[in-house]
């Protein structure tokens, strides 16, 4: 399909401001649905933990990384501060088994491993394996439907 | 009288079935010539043998078709994760899933017996159709037991059209 526009400025000023209408619009639309993207796999993390801390949740926040690009979920970040992120999305069976998997110093309770450093406290290793969460999964079946809602929005 | 199979148990077994047919057609067997096999739900048996392949229903979404309407397109997020012995057949095997299943996979509707509980009644009951979601190794780390040393993890979104 063609659209033919007549303008009474110069073609040039004219692609121009068109041109940054259409960013404008982009910029507001990838900022919107890196807000809906960040508050879901929260969302899904915490819906899907028995008993959650909210420290895996906290781990996932929106970064802007240009104008028209934004992520959510800094790998090298979730590394450092919750390396557990894979296991718990995906599963894991190797808890128990010959991947040394060491909570760090503390004790356990009320299903909970609380860190600590008193004389009682100990390292452990969890008996069951994790199972999957796939946190990462169901986010990214919400944002087809959520790409869907902030573009029809824009119409 | 025996529960009536929800529409997510019958997806499940027809991904299932849907691969097994075709593991069998495809004559696809691991390195020492056995037979490998699909199984609906998350690993938990002891009694696995590895390479094998798992899928099973995760989340379903009930979208209203249209703002408004109480009518609803349903859709099944669904995990298959698939267990090989090595970097090369799990990249095979990968190719090989997500090669079979491109085009969706018939929905039978299944009928539980008391007398063969094994084996249920089954009726076409459309097309499940589906979207790939991610198609990712599923890196644990170093040191991981067999089962997690070569994962590989697809997700599709389905939806069942016709009847």
């Amino acid at each position: 399909m063609k659209i033919r526009v007549t303008t009474l400025t110069k073609p040039g000023e004219f692609t121009k401001w068109a041109t940054e209408v259409v960013t404008q619009d982009a910029e507001i639309v990838v900022r919107r649905l890196a807000e809906i993207c960040e508050v879901l796999i929260k969302e899904n993390i915490l819906n899907t933990s028995k008993m959650p801390t909210g420290a895996l949740a906290d781990a996932f926040f929106k970064e802007q990384i240009n104008s028209l690009s934004w992520g959510v979920g800094d790998i090298a970040y979730l590394n450092k501060t919750v390396p557990y992120w894979r296991h718990v999305n995906f599963g894991s069976e190797a808890i128990n088994a010959n991947w040394q998997h060491w909570l760090p110093k503390g004790h356990w309770d009320n299903g909970r491993w609380i860190e600590g450093n008193e004389d009682t406290d100990y390292f452990d290793i969890p008996k069951t394996p994790i199972q999957a969460h796939n946190y990462i999964e169901k986010t990214l079946m919400d944002m087809e439907i959520a790409i869907q809602r902030v573009l029809s929005e824009r119409k | 009288m025996a529960l009536t199979w929800s529409k997510i148990r019958c997806l499940e077994n027809s991904l299932i079935d849907f691969l097994n047919t075709n593991l069998v057609a495809d004559a696809i067997k691991d390195i020492n010539g056995v037979q490998i096999v699909a199984r609906v739900g998350r690993k938990e048996d002891n009694d696995w043998q590895l390479p094998c392949i798992t899928a099973y229903v995760d989340t379903i979404n009930l979208q209203r078709i249209f703002v408004g309407s109480n009518y609803r397109q349903d859709s099944y997020l669904m995990i298959i994760d698939i267990y090989a012995t090595n970097e090369g057949e799990r990249m095979d095997l990968v190719t090989w899933v997500a090669d079979k299943i491109n085009n969706g996979f018939t929905f039978y509707n299944y009928t539980p017996s008391e007398s063969t509980p094994n084996s249920p009644t089954k009726v076409a009951g459309g097309l499940a159709s589906l979207n790939f979601l991610s198609n990712t190794r599923v890196a644990l780390g170093q040191n991981v037991d067999n089962e997690d040393a070569h994962r590989h993890r697809v997700s599709i979104n389905v939806w069942i059209s016709g009847s």
